[in-house]
């Protein structure tokens, strides 16, 4: 009778860790009514000459109507940059793949984009910081007004290779 | 008792591993770190179309249901969870034998768009340009509404071999984290 006790006992403590562990790796994207939006405003990447990575994006429609976007990269104004930071060369955008640049989601709904990172060995733009933005455009053929928005990614490239 | 010490030590191994795994990805790919801010940046915008009609030289006409310059704004509303900034680009306006240059003056073939930055819309102070975003609105808090309006002026000449078929254009609103 112990024995099945104990037994039982760790199947429930299993269960509750599998739970709880589960829990914490889960994604809890948050929804939105209307509109549409993206959960990363901001990104730092420190990269180094050989180095890759992969950055999720994450873009939640609204519960409101499928929407189609476009994704591209984008150049800050170069008087918004932060104090120390270039404008992201855009001879170095080869460094960032995007996987989809378009792409429709239903009401309700969001996908996550996987970017590789992937920075040349024998890369030359060495030791600077630089501001990238990556724009999400939903598009509509009857609106004259359409809506994007971008994640500000803060990318400091140092001189140490892999 | 032994199947319960076993029983026990996988247990212990399973929540090992299971912990583990998070851990060992953090320690793949070390050379390309990331650090995400996890924020939600989003707007949306009540008025999406904006049909001008015929225009004539120099014509001015106001982004309202009948043209003219009303209370009848656009209302844009920070619906993400973090402070942003709202920036507005243009096109040139497409269709028909000849193209409508954007520019900040209106000229022949040529018009201009401005929009305001007081929330109220008196002045009309944002040139709106195709090469590059200009601030229309900044440190819009979440939940925050911005009522926000432009302003179109037609080319000062239209080529008389155009075809007057129907032209258009498209403005862009970008929010990003403030």
């Amino acid at each position: 009778m112990k024995k099945k006790i104990l037994i039982g006992v760790m199947v429930v403590a299993l269960a509750a860790a599998g739970y709880f562990i589960a829990d914490h790796l889960k994604v809890h994207v948050p929804q939105l009514e209307q509109g549409f939006g993206i959960w990363e405003s901001e990104m730092s990447i420190v990269a180094n000459p050989g180095g890759t990575n992969v950055a999720t994006l994450t873009i939640i429609n609204g519960r409101d109507q499928d929407r189609s976007f476009y994704i591209t990269l984008e150049q800050p104004n170069p008087n918004k940059v932060p104090y120390g930071y270039d404008v992201f060369p855009q001879e170095c955008y080869g460094w960032f793949t995007m996987p989809e640049t378009a792409i429709d989601i239903t009401a309700g709904h969001y996908h996550q984009l996987q970017i590789p990172i992937s920075v040349p060995y024998n890369a030359t733009y060495l030791n600077r910081n630089a501001e990238l933005r990556v724009q999400v455009t939903a598009f509509d053929a009857t609106g004259l007004v359409q809506l994007a928005v971008q994640s500000r990614w803060y990318i400091v490239v140092t001189e140490t290779r892999e | 008792m032994k199947k319960i010490q076993r029983l026990g030590l996988s247990l212990v191994i399973v929540v090992a591993l299971l912990l583990a795994v998070p851990l060992a990805t953090m320690a793949d790919n070390p050379t390309v770190a990331i650090t995400v801010t996890a924020e939600v940046v989003a707007i949306t915008n009540s008025k999406a179309t904006w049909a001008i009609g015929n225009v004539a030289v120099d014509a001015v006409v106001y982004f309202s249901t009948d043209g003219t310059q009303d209370d009848d704004w656009s209302q844009i509303t920070n619906t993400g969870s973090v402070a942003c900034d709202v920036e507005i680009q243009g096109t040139d306006i497409e269709g028909g034998d000849y193209d409508w240059v954007l520019a900040p003056a209106a000229a022949s073939e040529t018009y201009s768009l401005f929009a305001n930055t007081q929330g109220a819309p008196t002045v009309y102070d944002v040139g709106v340009n195709s090469s590059s975003y200009n601030d229309i609105t900044t440190d819009l808090a979440a939940d925050a509404t911005f009522d926000w309006s432009m302003k179109f002026t037609a080319p000062s000449a239209f080529n008389a071999a155009d075809d007057g078929n129907e032209k258009s254009a498209t403005v862009t609103l970008v929010a990003s984290k403030h």
